[in-house]
């Protein structure tokens, strides 16, 4: 079987014959992931990335902005491999890279040596957002909006409505009181408020 | 060792001048290798297969004799792993696997047995086929297998996937995606696009899901979802529980149904909610009870101002309990 | 209570955190308050906005340059002497950041060493070829049944419908018992709507739409039976 090795471009490593025994809880799956990725095997850190890649770049993209989203997303994903052999488990893997993502990213933006108030990072760089299911201009303006909040209300807006985690979830990955994250999370939709103004649009169609 | 190519099924002639027109073979390598006294042989070969003029915008995929397993990847060939097994080299001869390129863009790859010469029957339980496909990212996947696993990981645009009794798995996706099968366990994990599942007998486990609908019926066999997010989802069993932890959206509707199976919902809710039950006992929970009518129990959360569209949430179970939990 | 009391309170009351008294004081005062109204009304729109925000997909390279990084990584890894690599598996963590102030933090590079990766270039990827190698073939018994597996493959479809059909009949059933429960035109609707599926069934010419159209009966008979659900949805099977 030696020609194999050479006749062809580098392939993931294929488990044809393994079984792979169904698991119910995610943290289960995760273990058996992370196991791979500690092993070095490549498809499997390629699986990790693929599963992530989305929710750092994404997070990356609406805190630094998308001229460094990249630099932040590969910084975020290299520490991921670094370290998960100290990974030790005792949060979910995705509570884990959410903290690594937000860390280096706003770690990112005072290196980077912007204000982190109000400032004009990410508006000139912003590219021809996604277009949403409903209405795309809508999610324009907020993508737009997002941009010009302080970094850390981005990071709470982005973990808590975007990605819809909990609180304590949100707690957990900023490192900080429940309480605090509702009264931030509180400042940061006010602040969006403003800034979108009467782009919302809503014409009290949907009170509370 | 000797060479073997892919075996094209009969009656596909007309495919090679496509295939000569349309498909840049990219290297083909096969060995055939006895593995041991009695334990049969096992032949593997790998194929690339690049695009003629336009990207692959499908690839069908039947497999009854084996697994299949779907990655995707950002490049724009095919790539395909086989793998074959069977007790001799005249058992080998009969499985088959054929690839047929269609100018539209859609590749078709499917296995099959020929029919035998022999006397004696070669038994479906003493052959394997299993293919592992490496697809560009945009391709939609349709994939049709029967006891063996169906994995599909890494896609942009959804598909259809059906087994009979395989498990069904599918991780990362984007795009519209239907699955169907009769005794299969289904997972759907991190899927953003409508999703329709079905079930006979199996459960269906459900983590992560976003964007306009979620559909899916078990008959006998259970749904456990986890992070649900679609605008509009209908969860509907027969005989099995449902144990599903959602998150409502502006006008959303959430329906989950059971008739003998206990019906556990955690829900976290953007905007008001409005609510009806009913069951064999029904717990709402934190829930404002507003009234009881018709042998359903409405409640509602946050505010119902007339004129406003809340999401409408509907939870029932003939024989077994219904209870509501909101969280944040 | 004022509007500014309200305002403060709005996010809570969102989420259903403020029960009794102070909801409904709330409630009484959106009820009333125009602009309050408009302000829960914005509220809500921005979280359905922000909730229906598009994941952003990155780039292809991103993935390359990981990888690139990582290699770069372990080829260092390979060169520290021995007494480096040990000090540093007891590097701090990385320093945390507090919420509230944003305050910047020196730029965090405590980077963990794998302890157990002595460099094995061979290690960060099998090649297929060795895995395939590696694994070990099932058991492929080379018994004589007395089915061949052509006609076996041939049955599959059959025994596929022949559980469909099953299945289809105990929920019948199961309709037959509700069916007093229902007005005369929606037993007259479900009557219409079963024989209409069972009509393309029949009329299905090839095994897939075939299989379609039972699991279209299926999930109509499901509806019927679970939910009283006579009028037909819509959703393909």
């Amino acid at each position: 079987m030696s020609d194999l090795a050479d006749s062809a471009p580098a392939l993931p490593a294929p488990t044809l014959a393994e079984p792979r025994p169904r698991v119910a809880a995610a943290l289960a799956d995760d273990a058996q992931l992370i196991a791979a990725c500690r092993r070095g095997e490549a498809r499997a850190m390629e699986m990790l990335y693929h599963q992530y890649k989305r929710r750092v770049f994404g997070m990356a993209h609406r805190i630094v902005g998308a001229s460094d989203a990249e630099e932040v997303a590969q910084e975020v994903f290299v520490r991921i491999f670094r370290a998960l052999a100290n990974f030790r488990g005792d949060s979910a893997l995705s509570t884990w890279i959410y903290r690594l993502t937000v860390n280096a990213a706003l770690s990112h933006l005072s290196k980077r040596g912007r204000r982190n108030e109000v400032g004009d990072d990410g508006l000139g760089d912003l590219p021809a957002p996604p277009v949403a299911e409903r209405d795309p201009g809508l999610a324009a303006r907020i993508e737009a909006a997002l941009a010009r909040l302080p970094a850390g209300y981005r990071a709470i807006l982005v973990l808590h409505d975007v990605e819809g985690l909990s609180h304590e979830e949100c707690a957990a990955i900023l490192d900080c009181r429940v309480g605090t994250c509702k009264s931030q999370l509180h400042k940061a939709r006010a602040r969006m408020r403003e800034l979108l103004g009467p782009d919302l649009e809503s014409h009290g169609k949907d009170p509370a | 060792m000797s060479r073997r190519g892919l075996g094209h099924g009969t009656g596909r002639r007309v495919g090679r001048r496509l295939w000569g027109a349309l498909v840049a073979l990219c290297g083909l390598v096969g060995v055939a290798a006895a593995e041991g006294p009695g334990a049969g042989i096992v032949e593997r070969a790998r194929l690339e297969v690049a695009p003629g003029g336009k990207a692959f915008e499908q690839i069908t995929i039947e497999n009854p004799l084996g697994d299949v397993i779907v990655e995707g990847y950002d490049g724009t060939s095919i790539l395909i792993e086989t793998k074959k097994a069977a007790p001799d080299q005249d058992a080998l001869e009969r499985l088959r696997i054929s690839l047929v390129p269609n100018p539209d863009g859609t590749v078709r790859i499917s296995t099959t047995a020929d029919g035998g010469r022999e006397v004696r029957p070669l038994a479906r339980s003493a052959v394997r086929i299993d293919l592992v496909v490496r697809a560009p990212r945009d391709a939609r996947i349709d994939a049709a297998v029967s006891s063996g696993k169906l994995e599909v990981v890494n896609m942009d645009a959804g598909g259809e996937l059906d087994t009979a009794s395989g498990p069904i798995s599918v991780r990362n996706v984007a795009g519209g995606l239907s699955t169907h099968s009769v005794t299969g366990p289904t997972s759907l994990a991190q899927v953003f696009g409508s999703v329709d599942a079905q079930t006979i007998s199996s459960d269906l486990e459900l983590d992560t899901i976003g964007g306009e609908r979620l559909v899916a019926y078990a008959n006998r066999g259970k749904i456990a979802g986890r992070r649900v997010r679609a605008r509009h989802v209908e969860l509907t069993t027969t005989d099995g529980g449902i144990v599903l932890e959602a998150e409502t959206a502006l006008h959303g509707r959430l329906i989950v149904a059971s008739l003998k199976g206990d019906v556990e919902v955690r829900l976290r809710r953007q905007g008001p909610v409005a609510i009806r039950a009913r069951g064999g006992k029904v717990d709402l929970g934190s829930a404002t009870l507003v009234a009881h009518r018709d042998g359903w129990v409405h409640g509602q959360l946050g505010q119902l101002l007339s004129g406003s569209r809340p999401a409408v949430v509907e939870l029932r179970s003939r024989y077994g309990f219904v209870q509501l939990t909101v969280v944040d | 209570m004022t509007c500014e009391h309200v305002q403060k309170r709005l996010t809570a009351y969102l989420d259903g955190e403020l029960d009794g008294d102070r909801g409904s004081v709330v409630r009484g005062h959106l009820r009333a308050c125009a602009t309050c109204r408009q302000i829960a009304s914005d509220e809500a729109a921005l979280r359905d906005g922000l909730r229906q925000l598009p994941p952003v997909d990155p780039p292809a390279s991103l993935w390359a340059g990981v990888q690139a990084r990582l290699a770069e990584a372990e080829v260092a890894d390979a060169k520290r002497p021995a007494w480096r690599r040990a000090l540093a598996r007891w590097a701090p963590l990385a320093p945390r950041y507090a919420l509230g102030g944003l305050v910047a933090a020196a730029a965090v590079t405590a980077i963990w060493w794998r302890t157990h990766r002595d460099a094995d270039p061979e290690q960060a990827t099998a090649t297929p070829s060795q895995v395939l190698a590696a694994d070990t073939t099932p058991a492929v018994p080379a018994t004589a049944l007395a089915v061949d597996i052509s006609a076996d493959l041939a049955a599959e479809s059959d025994r596929i419908t022949a559980t469909y059909a099953e299945t289809a009949a105990e929920l019948l059933a199961l309709a037959s018992e509700r069916r007093h429960e229902w007005a005369p035109d929606e037993q007259q609707a479900f009557d219409a709507q079963v024989a209409a599926l069972r009509s393309a069934i029949d009329d299905a010419s090839a095994e897939r739409p075939r299989h379609r159209a039972w699991r279209s009966l299926i999930r109509y008979l499901q509806n019927a039976v679970v939910r009283d659900q006579i009028a037909l949805a819509g959703g393909a099977p």
